[in-house]
């Protein structure tokens, strides 16, 4: 054994034996208290693990990756006036395309169940399963010039699984709105603090815009310095706001936000990019990456421990105030993003594929960037454990449960089987300067809560806690804000270039009513579900979190389709389960949670048993809580009716896009080898890229 | 991929600026999709991640590597629109090109 292969061995057991010690702690810990050290240090060390083997594995085994052969980014120009992006630089924009707003909300609702499924899933999901995913879909699509999901699944598939994923996709997006809107306006309720401020980015990236545009063009450093000062501005500002004779003005309801949320989409998806978007997109870039690697700091410098059990008992009885359902099917379905996501697929072909500089580099792209991800669902899943189990049951129970006042949750808490007192609650909103923190649900407020935890601890102190928790709703908003603006974007195109199949006008671009019409559509869908779930009396989050998270790994159930069929149409059938097996995974976690969803007799969990008890009641002519009259009852009863239909509509999707998946499959293993649909084989030109660690004989 | 300016641009396009054919991220949860913009810069301000592209005439574009992936093989002309003081920079290209492009729907030039 050589030297270089000898200090490699010894590194990799030095990695092993610090993540199954790690992994030791968490898993045998019943009772004392475990530091989140011991999470932070399981999920790396099996990071470093799956990076340095089974994504290796995959990528010289499985899918041969070869450096001879030229990239579509070396490709597509002359190699002349265009170097391929450097795998740094790349890895850093496929990242920040991916960490979005999503790993922070799921960790936090799934926290209802303990730390430890949650924390299983977010690390084993990801190395097995959501890695894998956008690793091999980003390989795929960059041997073909970077086709989207949408257009591989067209063409590898066949048209019904085609269009099945486009369904699948706009659904997934109005969904997705609906449920991060929601996550808003539960965050800003009646807290005049974060609702000024979350107001103030508004004009402070329209500012930005007009500023970058005509007075200082190009100047993107200054423009970004002086957007971020801004933003700290605002959230200063919402202080004092709060306090004046404003407060009132900024003071909303959860209806008049909706109202707010839906005018402000539409406006949004129509503006020219420059206005109001590209200003955006340098704020929260910055926002987004200077915040986490603090967060991640802050961890490791305050070593919080975790006050959630290991497993509380709503794992195992799924009667969790949060969400209903036990832990399988539903803590798969509710931590998406940061584990399997879906939605990475969408982005792992289309544009990263079209930037590679070499076929290897899929697997710190693919594999490295979700795996970095996971790391932050991670730390959100430590923010909300940290909390005191009392807290975190009052902020995520809806108000059907815990009541609106302090006494009524401490009542509430205390039956779920935890102990907090109405002072301990009034002390921890007074502590963030809200003037309540009960069913404040959706999980931004409790991550913001986490991290303001965090971060007193090492910057400021207990004074500055309630400007790091509306530091921290404001960062989360803003990644909303983007969302809603750009999905309102995207589901309009879609659906104009859907409806533009049926009626040519629609297909044109440039018609404008057309555009009007589409982007009105869409915000009107979403803003739907948004009402629905606000005026639910039933809570809107538990309601809609679980259609989301069923939508998302409806995605995921497509893009491992997609990659499966094509590992099978290439000649890798032996290497099918590589793909396969979270493919078997993922359709199992969605369809039960969907038969679940629709056909559990239990009213809490299935939502036409909800419906029945609810419409039995009625006829009755009775009142069931926490309804208070007949027009709540009838909301309940059209929104679970609605949920029902559209739980079934994703199962549907899934068994469509997987039958039409298997007769491919069947053709591709008995007939004669299908035709590639790789782009033939060009050797590279480029020099080979050094080694990022030189650590051990690759 | 050639971006050509036309004659209305090239006139308002001074000596010592460079139109760029930039990108802008646009988030979607955990994945993005993205839009182009066009603005002009003077060269002394160009950073390291503006690529020179060919262009008509020479030299005069460059583009951020994203907008140049989804650019690549189709040819653009940028115009110019003149309001008061302030100089408008457009392309040819379709609305919601970016995400026509991402979403692999963008026909063609």
């Amino acid at each position: 054994m050589n030297k270089t292969r000898l200090r490699s061995v010894l590194v990799w057991t030095v990695v092993a034996v610090v993540g199954a010690v790690a992994w030791a702690v968490l898993a045998l810990s019943r009772g004392e208290n475990v530091s989140a050290v011991w999470l932070v240090a399981a999920a790396l060390g099996s990071y470093a693990i799956g990076y340095r083997f089974y994504a290796r594995f995959i990528a010289k085994k499985v899918l041969k990756v070869d450096d001879t052969r030229a990239t579509p980014a070396e490709r597509l120009d002359d190699g002349v006036d265009y170097q391929p992006t450097d795998r740094r630089v790349l890895f850093g924009h496929h990242f920040a395309a991916i960490a979005g707003a999503g790993p922070l909300v799921g960790p936090v609702l799934a926290a209802q169940m303990g730390y430890l499924p949650g924390t299983i899933w977010i690390i084993v999901g990801v190395i097995f399963a959501g890695a894998v995913q956008d690793m091999v879909t980003l390989f795929f699509s960059m041997r073909r010039d970077g086709k989207s999901l949408g257009q591989m699944a067209r063409d590898e598939i066949g048209p019904i699984g085609g269009a099945a994923a486009l369904v699948g996709v706009f659904a997934i997006m109005i969904i997705l709105l609906a449920v991060l809107a929601l996550v808003v306006v539960n965050a800003l309720a009646k807290s005049p603090w974060g609702t000024f401020s979350i107001a103030m980015t508004i004009p402070i990236a329209l500012f930005m815009g007009v500023y970058l545009r005509i007075f200082r063009p190009g100047r993107v450093v200054e423009t970004s310095v002086i957007g971020v000062v801004l933003l700290i501005a605002a959230i200063v500002a919402g202080g004092w706001v709060q306090t004046s004779s404003w407060a009132g003005f900024f003071t909303l309801e959860p209806k008049t936000l909706v109202l707010w949320l839906v005018g402000y989409g539409f406006v949004a998806s129509v503006l020219p990019v420059w206005m109001l978007l590209a200003p955006r997109d340098y704020l929260s870039t910055f926002m987004k990456i200077g915040t986490i690697v603090l967060l991640a700091v802050g961890v490791l410098v305050t070593a919080p421990v975790l006050k959630t059990e290991a497993f509380t008992e709503f794992a195992f009885s799924g009667t969790g105030p949060v969400f209903a359902g036990s832990l399988f099917p539903f803590v798969f379905i509710t931590i998406a993003c940061g584990a399997l996501s879906g939605f990475h697929s969408l982005i792992a072909s289309g544009t990263t594929p079209k930037l590679i500089q070499k076929e290897s580099q899929v697997r710190l792209i693919g594999y490295g960037a979700m795996l970095a991800e996971s790391f932050v669902a991670v730390m959100a899943l430590i923010a909300a454990c940290m909390l005191d189990p009392g807290i975190y049951f009052a902020m995520n129970a809806p108000a059907g449960v815990v009541g609106t006042t302090v006494q009524s949750a401490a009542e509430a808490v205390s039956n779920l089987g935890f102990t907090i007192t109405p002072a301990e609650l009034q002390a921890a909103a007074a502590a963030v300067q809200e003037t309540t923190l009960v069913a404040r649900t959706g999980g931004a407020p409790t991550f913001a809560v986490g991290m303001s935890e965090i971060f007193s601890e090492f910057l400021g102190g207990d004074a500055m806690k309630a400007f790091w928790y509306h530091f921290a709703i404001m960062f989360e908003a803003l990644f909303i804000l983007t969302t809603v603006d750009a999905g309102t974007r995207v589901g309009r195109f879609m659906l104009q270039d859907g409806l533009g199949n049926v009626w040519k006008p629609f297909a044109r671009v440039s018609w404008r009513p057309g555009l009007w019409i589409c982007s009105a559509a869409v915000v009107l869908a979403w803003g739907y579900f948004l009402y629905a779930g606000v005026s639910d009396p039933l809570g809107g989050i538990n309601q809609l979190f679980p259609l989301f998270g069923i939508a998302n790994q409806l995605l995921a159930a497509i893009a491992l389709t997609v990659c499966t069929t094509l590992l099978i149409k290439s000649g890798r059938v032996k290497w099918a389960w590589v793909t396969g097996i979270p493919l078997a995974w993922d359709v199992a976690v969605t369809l039960t949670a969907s038969w679940q969803k629709v056909f559990s007799s239990d009213p809490k969990l299935g939502f036409f048993a909800q419906r029945e008890k609810y419409a039995d009641a009625l006829a009755q002519g009775k009142l069931l809580a926490p309804a208070k009259n007949t027009d709540q009852m009838e909301a309940i009863i059209t929104n679970s009716t609605v949920d029902g239909v559209l739980a079934a509509v994703f199962a549907l999707l899934v068994i469509i896009v997987i039958l039409d998946a298997m007769r491919v499959w069947r053709k591709a293993l008995l007939g004669p080898t299908p035709p590639t649909t790789e782009t033939p084989y060009v050797a590279s030109t480029l020099p080979e890229s050094p080694k990022l660690v030189d650590l051990s004989s690759r | 991929m050639t971006i050509r300016l036309d004659a209305v641009a090239c006139n308002e396009l001074r000596p010592h600026e460079v139109v760029v054919v930039d990108w802008h991220v646009t988030g979607m949860c955990c994945a993005d999709s993205g839009e182009f913009s066009v603005r002009v810069l003077r060269r002394g301000k160009l950073h390291r991640g503006l690529r020179a592209v060919d262009a008509m005439p020479s030299g005069a574009v460059y583009a951020h590597p994203t907008a140049w992936a989804h650019l690549a093989g189709r040819d653009v002309t940028v115009s110019c629109r003149r309001i008061g003081p302030i100089r408008w920079f457009t392309t040819d290209l379709p609305p919601d090109a970016g995400l026509r492009a991402c979403m692999g729907r963008l026909p063609p030039s």
